[in-house]
């Protein structure tokens, strides 16, 4: 599903002292089956952005386009109940939303509302349970002896079993350890691919924009600032420091190396080795040439 | 040589006779001054370390002596005034219902007198950068305050050990700076021992020593340099290691000479610039 | 349903009611409340309400503001008032509606209690209109504190009373949260039966109740790094001092009781 904003603004409390204006004229487009990162600093918006995808909150002025569906101050889809079966959100530390007796129940839970069928969910939870790293003797514990990380993929289980188009993750490696936020960003990366899925990451680390997504949003004061391609924009350091983010570690070096060394290199994304060879080709050539 | 703060003689620790140990024989010093940095997977038991450290936790197995002092049930109140920790959760730790009742919590509960109090509360918020905030409200601060008037309110203690438990783990890039900034400053002005606890690399790099901690038995103890030099290990017990290293290690794959173990890019571009001129 | 939560919502201000000490109003409240029903004459209600009405416009908050506060207590003032239109049948009768006879002393007796009413709520509602929770907190810890003697846990209760207002408002984020991601879930909060509307709150509840405890079992915990160990030999940094201001509030209210007594008849 293809998902546009048009010209939309959010306030909260509006005609009340308190009134603060969330997003203000955000118009972006986010194609579908794109991994689409979003990045900008704690009250930017991002949290107000991700309660338009599936209609916790409506526009107070603009529209929102998510496939069919369409959100307006006035005009709310009769169906939010299949809006919210078709965008699936990961919400930051969303082992907080876990309340049932058993682990399969919880993930049960979200399908079950939705009407799916048992018979489908039991199915959905055997082919799952092995994606987000469960095993199945958990499947009848009760969720809250689990470890916390277990419980994170308990919770990010119970959004997978809807069966989601689009899946909105909300800093969904949080409090993991390197090992756990490596493992859980590659499931994602896995699943965006074999399931075609559009996903929309909301993140601050610069490293997992840059090594997963293909779209990337930079939103500040409630309004974007800057969209396109990662190598595009995760480069420009200056337009970063405006708004207090930095260019991923890789480019810092690489435009340090170049400042250095009198030689550009390309930013195209390129992992450690490569870089490590193009430096290498660089080195071998400025020996050559005196 | 500087002087011993914190000492833990084979220390063992589990939450109950049934229980599996979370802490196995661990030994270690900290010293005066120092900035020392443990780091190790979740549920590693770096954290329980810190928790050992001022009593919140007791060992069934091993001494802990902070500052000369062997800590007892009876001598743990004298050893918290030593011991200042700030959690990971910045909700979780603000009492008072305005920054500088909250700075005060401690002093109230040692007793302190109020004029002493009000000069503290100063001179901590000021260290803190916080000194505009004294009368807002907790739910009106971001997470970064709120972790900075929690430091603030273990300054006021004039403590001699201050250990973040993964005090920056639940902020955003911004309050992380901040919160390193503001502990770097008040490590230099106070002559105090820092113990972060962590996984972020940036904190690690900068300390004077890692203590790596592994399934509750200490890995290795050593500067920084020297950890991040194994790579591979540190990669099987699931820690993150610094992309200088990452990229030095693959400049040597690729055929490039480097001696050093560079920890930062000023370093590696050293490094390299003396090979390229001399070769 | 936003009045409802007007009545009593700290308003700030430097006013000299904002300035008093938070014992000082309780006292001369708690007082008012009772001297209220000694009221019987039309001038002694004068003086009551003149004190009221003193008090409301010292505090420099906008009589609107504090009038529409009241407004779901003007239904109950004026149901009080019918009420005893119907039920009361001394004096004379003035009017016959619907074979409902109103007597002159129903009219006299439901205006005085309607204003009794009044009086209370108006200056009740002053107190926590100018007095933060913390105050009021500070103000009754001090004054419970006799009670200590007969080992009335009262540091224990203000400081209970001190952490729930402080987390009031995170509780209320955290509910909004947990809301919004089982909404998410398919969880349907605002439609559908009433049944399936109770059901839709155990979602809700059991994770706001596992979030709360460990929040208190972390804040316990932190609490006791800080070197809390109850409150044998703690000092305060809240300090509760009584200035000029709050005897001359005390000399106004004794000279406003013996006006009173002056002027109802026995």
């Amino acid at each position: 599903m293809d998902i546009t904003f048009n010209n939309v603004s959010y306030i909260y409390q509006a005609k009340t002292p308190f009134e603060h204006k969330a997003i203000a004229d955000l118009s972006l487009f986010i194609p579908s089956g794109s991994f689409t990162a979003v990045i900008g600093h704690t009250g930017s918006g991002k949290s107000t952005l991700i309660q338009h995808l599936n209609g916790l909150v409506r526009p107070t002025k603009g529209e929102v386009i998510i496939g069919d569906y369409h959100l307006t101050q006035d005009q709310k889809p009769d169906e939010l109940k299949s809006l919210r079966s078709r965008v699936g959100v990961v919400f930051q530390y969303p082992e907080h939303q876990l309340f049932e007796e058993t682990v399969k129940k919880d993930i049960a839970f979200g399908p079950h509302n939705f009407g799916v069928p048992q018979a489908e969910i039991n199915k959905r939870i055997e082919q799952l349970t092995p994606v987000v790293g469960l095993s199945d003797e958990l499947l009848e514990r009760s969720p809250f002896d689990l470890s916390g990380g277990q419980m994170r993929r308990v919770a990010i289980a119970g959004v997978l079993a809807t069966e989601p188009e689009v899946l909105v993750l909300d800093e969904p490696t949080a409090g993991l350890d390197p090992r756990g936020q490596r493992e859980m960003m590659d499931m994602f990366y896995n699943l965006h691919h074999q399931e075609g899925m559009t996903t929309i990451l909301v993140t601050h680390s610069m490293e997992d924009a840059v090594k997963y997504a293909d779209n990337v949003v930079i939103l500040n004061d409630g309004t974007k600032y800057m969209e396109g391609k990662p190598e595009e924009v995760l480069t420009q350091r200056d337009a970063l420091h405006k708004v207090q983010l930095d260019v991923p570690e890789m480019v810092q070096f690489i435009n340090k190396f170049s400042e250095q060394f009198g030689y550009d290199i390309p930013y195209r994304r390129q992992s450690p080795a490569e870089l490590a060879s193009d430096i290498r080709q660089i080195l071998k050539g400025g020996l050559t040439n005196e | 040589m500087r002087e011993k703060l914190v000492e833990f003689k084979n220390v063992s620790f589990r939450y109950g006779e049934e229980q599996p140990w979370v802490l196995k024989d661990c030994s270690f010093e900290i010293y005066q001054n120092e900035a020392a940095a443990i780091i190790g997977h979740n549920g590693s038991g770096k954290s329980t370390i810190a928790k050992l450290m001022n009593g919140l936790l007791f060992p069934q197995e091993g001494e802990i002596i902070i500052n000369g002092r062997q800590l007892t049930q009876e001598s743990i109140w004298e050893i918290r005034k030593d011991v200042g920790m700030v959690f990971q959760n910045p909700d979780n730790q603000f009492v008072g219902t305005t920054v500088q009742d909250d700075v005060a919590f401690g002093m109230e509960n040692r007793g302190i007198e109020r004029d002493e109090m009000v000069k503290r509360i100063d001179n901590t918020l000021k260290a803190v950068s916080m000194d505009s905030y004294r009368l807002t409200e907790p739910h009106k601060l971001s997470g970064g305050q709120k972790q900075r008037v929690a430091i603030a309110s273990v300054l006021a203690i004039f403590p001699q050990v201050l250990i973040l438990d993964e005090a920056t783990a639940m902020l955003d890039p911004r309050g992380r700076r901040d919160i390193m900034k503001t502990v770097t400053n008040v490590q230099e002005e106070r002559n105090l021992s820092l113990i972060t606890i962590t996984h972020d690399l940036q904190e690690v790099v900068q300390a004077e020593r890692v203590i790596v901690m592994n399934n509750g038995e200490i890995w290795d103890e050593a500067v920084p340099r020297e950890i991040f030099a194994k790579k591979a290990e540190l990669r099987e017990i699931g820690l993150d290691i610094p992309f200088i290293a990452t990229l030095s290690d693959e400049l040597r794959h690729a055929g490039v000479t480097i001696t050093n173990e560079a920890l930062s890019h000023e370093e590696l571009l050293e490094e390299l610039w003396t090979s390229h001129s001399t070769t | 349903m936003n009045n409802m939560l007007i009545i009593g919502q700290y308003v700030p201000g430097n006013s000299l009611v904002h300035r008093l000490d938070p014992r000082t109003k309780m006292t001369v409240i708690f007082f008012f409340v009772f001297i209220v029903f000694l009221a019987n004459t039309v001038i002694s209600y004068s003086v009551l309400t003149a004190f009221a009405l003193a008090s409301m416009i010292t505090t420099r908050i906008p009589i609107r503001f504090i009038l529409k506060g009241l407004t779901p207590v003007w239904f109950l003032i004026g149901f009080t008032f019918i009420l005893h239109l119907i039920v009361t049948n001394q004096g004379t009768v003035l009017v016959d509606i619907f074979g409902f006879s109103i007597y002159s002393g129903a009219i006299i007796q439901g205006f005085a209690i309607s204003m009794r009413f009044f009086l209370l709520i108006l200056v009740t509602s002053l107190l926590t209109l100018t007095t933060t929770p913390i105050e009021i907190t500070d103000g009754i810890e001090d004054m419970l504190h006799p009670l200590k003697k007969i080992r009335f846990p009262v540091h224990e209760l203000a400081l209970m009373m001190s952490i729930s207002l402080r987390f009031i408002p995170t509780l209320m984020q955290e509910t909004e949260k947990i809301s919004r991601a089982q909404a998410s879930r398919g969880v349907d909060f605002r439609t559908g039966p009433l049944k399936e509307r109770m059901k839709a709150v155990v979602p809700l509840l059991v994770p706001l109740f596992v979030s709360a405890f460990k929040r208190a079992e972390e804040l316990a915990m932190a609490m006791e790094a800080r070197g809390y160990q109850g409150g044998e030999g703690r000092t305060k940094l809240r300090e509760l001092k009584l200035e000029k201001r709050d005897l001359l509030i005390f000399l106004l209210f004794i000279l406003t009781t013996a006006a009173l007594f002056f002027t109802r008849s026995y």
